[in-house]
């Protein structure tokens, strides 16, 4: 079988191959050149390499994007004013269940790490207000189980409120919502992921893991609440 | 029989020593990358949420009508994946009619779809959830492997709704790499035992799975789902749809983050595709995806439907912020927006 040359590499030296090897008469194809045995096809294993391992760390996943501001107008229409996060007024929407990857280095067995904006401002007042974005681990705890969760010392991303307009660039900093490995208090009896088995129809079971986010907020307590207008999440790179 | 893939991990940087043949444990260890990559990295496609105490999740208008669509979705699927998993978060239904509403969730594949979330019903939520109103429903639908497919939650009743919290698609992951795929990104791990020599029919199903992977491992960049009404006429007093300012975009827009695949060394961008699913009352509307680099215009928005427009945009990260006019005295409804990569040329 011919095997074709694809022309030159993305570089040489520092350890470094980056880049998609190209052939002469067309782009992206890449192709080994040497035969079995031969110690110059080294130089192919490692492009191979560097080339995998780039498109691993570079192609991370959006989980969620949605705005939440009404139909003619920067602000949505939920402002919890309350300063309770036992509450079922903190609770601002609900999505899932999201499969989460696996971390190309870390693996299957060790929580993932999502990467979370939002966009909020306060309503009013003087003090910080909070936005949180929570991971949980089944549907029950999401809404039914709320206002038992009085510990819900982890599985979150915090965001603090200070301003009554929204930040710079639209959104908040990035926050890292680092999924724990271990249930915190007596009522998380399920880690805050999970994994799940998935019937694929046809094919097999397979475990997935998988998480349920919950976008909540607090006020001061003294009339004056938080806007959310906008989520953005995506997976961390798996680089990282 | 393929076997079960190892762990997913990126592999050594180091492979292969200069100046020495490649072994067969490296060989498998980018086997290994290559099948992670293709059966884990499943796709969460878009979704749509609302708050509680939202207007569409009191009233919902997503009814399917001659002016209103369903909530609709752009999954580009993965190789491999054959179906996806649609969960809808509900609030129960409105109306008072005998039978209870439901949804059925239909994709391009399957025109016919699922019925689901069947949900009695319930009074309209107000700024908090309830326990007794909120109930979750999944579908699981067919979709073509390597395909962009439209996903629509199609309501059975125009008068009686069911009341959509949230919505997600996700893809059904598998537990091997389909040996018989005709996308041919499987490699079989059987052939680079230690002790056995690599041929090269069997080294260059490497790099071939790699490129395939690239050239197919596109993905949603951007989604939203949600109902904007723009009556500003001209290019000039545009109306950006999240920071609600018009005109020109201040120093620091409202901007969404943008993160491609990675795309050929050789090109300047990634090439991208935006769709809107929107509609003008008079007129013409405008959607303006503004990007770092440049902007892609999704124009002539007239009649309900599906309008699209193609660009490049900044390799590894770019921003993005979405602004809507109109051409003349009338109302511009944005009911959703994406951004897809495209694929690239063999």
């Amino acid at each position: 079988m011919a095997i074709t040359w694809t022309g030159p590499f993305g570089g040489l030296g520092g350890g470094g191959f980056t880049g998609w090897s190209n052939n002469a008469t067309g782009a992206g194809t890449l192709h080994t050149r040497y035969r079995d045995g031969d110690p110059e096809s080294s130089f192919a294993w490692r492009e191979m390499a560097g080339n995998l391992n780039l498109h691993l760390a570079s192609s991370r996943r959006l989980v969620c994007s949605q705005r939440f501001n009404s139909t003619t107008g920067a602000d949505p229409p939920k402002s919890n004013t309350g300063n309770d996060w036992t509450s079922r007024d903190a609770i601002y929407t609900v999505l899932g269940p999201i499969i989460l990857t696996p971390n190309a280095r870390r693996g299957m067995d060790q929580p993932p790490r999502l990467t979370v904006r939002v966009r909020a401002r306060r309503t009013g007042g003087a003090a910080n207000h909070h936005v949180r974005l929570y991971a949980v681990g089944s549907e029950l705890d999401c809404i039914h189980g709320w206002p038992f969760t009085g510990a819900r010392g982890a599985g979150y991303v915090d965001f603090t409120i200070s301003a009554g307009t929204y930040p710079a660039g639209g959104f908040s900093a990035e926050g890292t919502l680092t999924i724990p490995s271990d249930p915190v208090g007596w009522y998380w009896a399920r880690q805050a992921w999970d994994h799940l088995a998935v019937s694929t129809i046809g094919q097999q079971t397979v475990e997935v893991m998988t998480t349920h986010l919950v976008l909540a907020a607090v006020g001061d307590g003294a009339g004056n609440g938080t806007y959310v207008a906008a989520l953005e999440v995506w997976e961390e790179a798996p680089g990282a | 029989m393929p076997s079960a893939p190892r762990a997913p991990r990126g592999i050594d940087f180091d492979p292969v020593k200069v100046g020495r043949p490649c072994i067969q444990p490296r060989a498998l260890e980018v086997i290994d990358a290559i099948h992670h990559h293709v059966q884990w990295r499943r796709m969460t496609g878009g979704c749509v949420a609302y708050q509680a105490g939202a207007a569409e999740l009191t009233t919902p208008t997503r009814l399917g009508t001659a002016t209103i669509p369903n909530h609709g979705f752009y999954h580009l699927v993965s190789p491999n994946a054959r179906f996806i998993r649609v969960t809808v978060w509900t609030a129960g239904a409105t109306g008072s009619g005998a039978a209870d509403p439901y949804l059925t969730c239909t994709t391009t594949t399957d025109g016919t779809g699922a019925v689901f979330a069947r949900v009695p019903h319930a009074g309209a939520p107000g700024a908090s959830f309830t326990d007794d109103a909120v109930q979750v429903h999944s579908a699981t639908v067919e979709v073509t492997p390597g395909s962009l497919e439209a996903v629509t939650l199609v309501q059975n009743s125009t008068s009686d709704a069911v009341r959509i919290i949230s919505a997600v698609v996700r893809e059904v992951p598998i537990g091997t790499v389909d040996p018989d795929g005709a996308d041919a990104l499987y490699i079989n791990p059987d052939n680079f035992e230690p002790g056995t020599h690599i041929i090269d029919t069997e080294n260059d199903d490497l790099p071939l799975g790699m490129n395939l992977l690239r050239r197919q491992g596109k993905k949603l960049l951007h989604s939203d789902n949600v109902e904007a009404r723009i009556t500003d006429v001209g290019v000039a007093n545009r109306r950006d749809i999240l920071s609600w300012s018009t005109g020109a975009p201040p120093a620091d827009p409202a901007n969404w983050n943008i993160y491609p695949s990675v795309n050929l060394p050789e090109t300047s961008g990634v090439a991208v595709t935006c769709y809107v699913l929107g509609r003008a009352t008079a007129g013409v509307g405008t959607l303006r995806f503004a990007f770092s680099g440049g902007n892609i215009d999704v124009g002539a928005i007239g009649p309900l439907g599906i309008y699209t427009g193609t660009g490049s945009i900044a390799k590894v990260s770019d921003t993005l912020s979405k602004q809507g006019y109109i051409s003349v005295a009338g109302t511009f409804y944005h009911y959703a927006s994406f951004v897809v990569e495209d694929r690239e040329a063999a």
